[in-house]
């Protein structure tokens, strides 16, 4: 090799690192946002990102395009690890032509997904782009639909992470959405379909970007973002916090890490449940309590707060979490609920996490709104992803639990492995004053002093059906246990379920009601 | 009963650990100087910095400053007046709905402008219930 060749070899490596050059890379910072290669270094272990594809150029002669370089088209892919984990990652650069999608940019993309899914490892994507590399027309379109498609075939085999870090409108968002778990950065990352102006143009309605499609928006009202963060950086140790609960693929169990103490006793829960049935509490300090001290990462903390879902560590073993929330909407199952659950679960299942299940739920949400919305529809999703989990499923009831709700949130009938109850738990088919009201309709009407008569027959009803007791003697609750114990009794179902077999019969596949 | 090897400092202790149930002990059995077993590597913790998410965590960026009825239900108590300031997270007044005394609560720092119900009302859907400033 002659000294030129090399120093060809070298000026050309640096001039694709350098991406859009120093003005574009310069006007990226002063948004408070780090470049495509800045975010892939701060996200992987030091020194492990491997870049591949990075000399692919454009074919694209429209336009003038032929003259025109884009570095590394736009996009830096590879793999390295992240905790010593193998990973592979894609970062598009907004420094070249925005980030814009064309042929060999989505080649590139699509060469890593490809190795992803081979190797079983997970993929992440971290967006910024602002949208199709118009000059190429149908080549980019086509881009699209190869990355959509192989987002498709990975799901459930590798977990498949997303990162909004700036724009992210039109199709491209279909990428993000068809992967397992969205984050985006406060302020600096834009989602949707049609933008402002087209909606403006359209419908007359107007909005801000922020409002339309910034990052609370999609945590909090759409559902279809997962995590927020205020910076890239704080977003970036967010997935790299997600990473390590899970596996990476669905043939391996997620990472069991040293566990904390097993013989935590929680007296203070014993008393935690209020004695009046109708009082709110938060059901978060009762999970953070239980599980390993700092290991509850709650998903979509912001979206359908009725019902809590996220994954933590319980003597180190991993399990995910869905609880009802008495705080919001009386922990009631709604549509936004249903649908929260059902996917978080389904996510869950495909990586082997155990579900753990803390129940206190009143009912489906009543309402006009809600059935036009389609809580049937909605609801069905939650019974369909716990009865087809065949990952191992412990239930905790803490209070109520009544009627289809009860039997929607993982019930034994629906499949439990294991189901508890504390002692104050109520499992009945619909609450005392309602069921008394009608079971004693008469004797209510005819006494003379009906108020008393109720009072003393919602007391009877209490007293006979809305207790753990029946359900325990049905065999529909295995075990009655102190409230304190919860933990200890947790570790201990989780380890005997560690070996659990179950397997479907042979399909093609179910037909989930979506 | 379960076994475990212990090093402390360098010395090696070998520890049998029995689950309690029913007893009084409610102390917690180990500090955590104790946990890490002999003889395997640990492997790497990944939560390298757990983001303290209740600190720093963006807040729902708050839109009309109208607090409305989550869902229809009853008045159970009014906590606040007209002119009153609160702080975020304070309770304003407490609806009966799904057999459940929901709290509802300031979603940030304000003034109570407009009250619009009293104690024993009926309210819809997303009535509203109070303007706050």
């Amino acid at each position: 090799m002659t000294k030129s060749m090399l120093e060809r070899y070298q000026a050309e490596r640096e001039r694709i690192e350098l991406g859009g050059g120093e003005k574009r890379i310069e006007k990226q910072h002063a948004q408070g946002k780090l470049t495509a290669r800045e975010r892939i270094a701060y996200l992987l272990d030091k020194g492990s990102f491997v870049e591949l594809n990075a000399f692919v150029k454009h074919r694209c002669t429209n336009f003038g395009m032929e003259s025109k370089e884009a570095p590394g088209e736009g996009v830096v892919t590879g793999y390295g690890t992240v905790e010593g984990r193998l990973i592979y990652v894609f970062a598009q650069d907004f420094t070249v032509f925005g980030g814009s999608l064309g042929e060999m940019h989505a080649k590139r993309i699509v060469n890593i997904q490809e190795l992803a899914i081979k190797m079983g490892a997970p993929l992440i994507g971290l967006n910024d782009s602002g949208g199709a590399r118009i000059q190429e027309g149908v080549d980019a379109l086509s881009g699209y639909g190869e990355i959509f498609y192989n987002n498709t075939i990975a799901s459930g085999v590798i977990p498949q992470i997303s990162v909004i870090m700036g724009p992210c409108a039109g199709g491209a968002v279909y990428s993000p959405a068809l992967t397992d778990f969205i984050f985006m950065v406060d302020q600096s990352s834009k989602m949707f379909i049609t933008g402002p102006q087209v909606i403006k143009t359209v419908t007359g309605e107007t909005v801000s970007a922020e409002e339309l499609g910034g990052a609370m928006s999609h945590n909090a009202k759409s559902g279809v973002a997962h995590f927020i963060a205020n910076s890239d950086e704080e977003t970036l140790d967010q997935v790299k916090r997600l990473l390590s609960y899970l596996p990476a693929n669905h043939a391996e169990k997620p990472p069991r890490t040293e566990g904390f103490s097993l013989n935590q006793f929680h007296p203070k829960l014993n008393e935690w449940i209020p004695e009046n049935p109708n009082k709110p509490y938060d059901v978060k300090s009762i999970i953070e309590t239980i599980v390993d001290h700092d290991s509850f990462m709650e998903v979509q903390p912001y979206f359908a707060k009725n019902i809590v879902t996220g994954f933590v560590r319980i003597g180190g073993m991993v399990a995910g979490i869905v609880a009802n929330q008495p705080m919001n909407l009386a922990g009631t199952l709604d549509i936004d609920a249903s649908d929260k659950a059902a996917r978080f679960i389904r996510f869950c299942d495909a990586f082997q996490i155990p579900l753990v299940t803390f129940i206190d739920v009143p009912g489906f949400l009543p309402g006009i709104q809600q059935e036009y919305g389609g809580i049937i529809r909605h609801g069905a999703k939650l019974l369909y992803a716990y009865s087809e989990a065949t990952v191992p499923k412990i239930s905790v009831i803490l209070r109520k639990a009544y009627g289809g709700s009860y039997v929607a949130m993982s019930s034994k009938s629906l499949g439990a492995d294991l189901v508890l109850a504390w002692p104050n738990a109520e499992v009945a088919v619909m609450g005392p004053a309602g069921a008394a009201n009608i079971i004693f309709r008469k004797e209510i009407k005819a006494a003379d002093q009906p108020a008393t008569v109720r009072q003393e027959k919602v007391e009877l009803y209490r007293e006979t059906v809305a207790n753990p007791y029946v359900a325990a003697q049905r065999g529909m609750v295995d075990d009655i246990i102190e409230p304190q114990y919860t933990r200890q009794r947790l570790i201990s179902a989780l380890d005997m379920l560690e070996t659990k077999r179950e397997k479907l019969p042979a399909k093609k596949h179910g037909n989930c009601p979506l | 009963m379960k076994q475990y090897r212990i090093t402390v400092n360098g010395v090696s202790y070998e520890v049998e650990v029995e689950e309690v149930v029913g007893g009084q002990s409610s102390r917690p059995a180990e500090q955590p100087a104790a946990r890490k077993p002999a003889a395997q590597p640990s492997p790497k913790r990944s939560e390298s910095k757990p983001v303290s998410e209740r600190a720093s965590a963006p807040q729902p960026h708050g839109g009309a400053n109208s607090i409305k009825a989550p869902m229809p239900g009853t008045i159970l108590k009014v906590m606040v007046e007209e002119n009153q300031s609160v702080k975020r997270g304070e309770v304003l007044c407490i609806l009966e709905a799904m057999k459940m005394e929901n709290e509802i609560v300031a979603p940030n720092d304000g003034v109570v402008s407009r009250v619009y119900i009293k104690e024993q009302q009926n309210v819809q859907l997303d009535a509203p219930l109070l303007d706050l400033e």
